[in-house]
């Protein structure tokens, strides 16, 4: 099981990979790794925040795909190069309405305290997402 | 003569119309809640817009007038059911959680300022919450 380590705002974390559900989607992240940009509270998926990583372009089309983001899960949408991480009810959404991305990962370690920082970005902006592989 | 707010969010004012002939018991509530002073933060699920909540103003049962779902820019939507006051500064719609699309109030048009006014809501997104103030114009 591949785990990557996700820090924000001084707050550190696990995720694991769901390989067995997006395994071209989660091989293109792990080969991002290691990364550091904006992080980016969305304006049309409601209580997720959101970050680019560029090398997910490459994979062609969605894995297991949702609509709904749990709290703590990690959505990938390739086509845009982007990936969300929500702390509340949200829902994978652009201008145009609802739209699928690809689960690739979930908090599995601190998940309460990276999903209070998240919520804290509502009021005070952006801020810098460091993430890494971990384990695996 | 119509009716006028004046708009201060973080030093940058603004002057805003609002529709009365339109919305008339919208604005006649509205206006007797001024002047009020609040945190604009940017919308999670309507886009291109920021937001306030006057919770004195929450009323799920008032009809919505001069109904708009797609904020035009420069606009001041306003959501009876959430209290909800938001300020349109691109593509941006009445959304919530539940609903990806439903109605506001076109409650007002902002008339002058408007490029630096909007340059401060954009903001709001990157640098987080705002103050606001929203008062008279006749007051002043």
């Amino acid at each position: 099981m591949k785990t990557v380590q996700i820090e924000v705002d001084g707050v550190v974390a696990e995720a694991e990979l769901l390989e067995d559900r997006a395994p071209r989607t989660t091989a293109a992240f792990w080969d991002a790794l290691p990364i550091t940009t904006a992080l980016t509270h969305t304006i049309w998926s409601g209580r997720a925040c959101g970050f680019s990583v560029e090398r997910l372009r490459s994979v062609d089309g969605l894995e297991h795909g949702v609509c709904s983001i749990y709290p703590g899960a990690l959505v990938a949408r390739p086509d845009a190069g982007e990936v969300l991480l929500s702390y509340g009810a949200a829902e994978y959404r652009t201008v145009l309405g609802v739209q699928y991305g690809t689960r690739i990962a979930r908090l599995v370690r601190n998940q309460a305290a990276m999903l209070a920082v998240l919520e804290r970005m509502h009021d005070e902006g952006d801020k810098t997402i460091t993430i890494k592989r971990a384990g695996g | 003569m119509p009716k006028r707010i004046r708009l201060t969010l973080d030093g940058v004012e603004a002057v805003a119309r609002l529709n009365e002939e339109a919305a008339p018991e919208t604005v006649a509530k509205f206006w007797a809640a001024l002047p009020v002073e609040e945190t604009l933060r940017h919308v999670r699920w309507g886009g291109e817009a920021g937001y306030i909540l006057i919770r004195k103003l929450a009323d799920k049962t008032q009809p919505i007038e001069n109904r708009i779902s797609i904020y035009p820019p420069a606009s001041i939507g306003f959501r009876p059911e959430h209290g909800e006051v938001a300020f349109s500064y691109g593509q941006a719609q009445a959304r919530d959680h539940v609903r990806p699309a439903t109605w506001a109030c076109h409650l007002a048009t902002i008339e002058t300022n408007v490029d630096a006014f909007f340059a401060k809501v954009r903001a709001t997104r990157a640098e987080g919450g705002k103050p606001i103030r929203l008062a008279r114009e006749e007051s002043r």
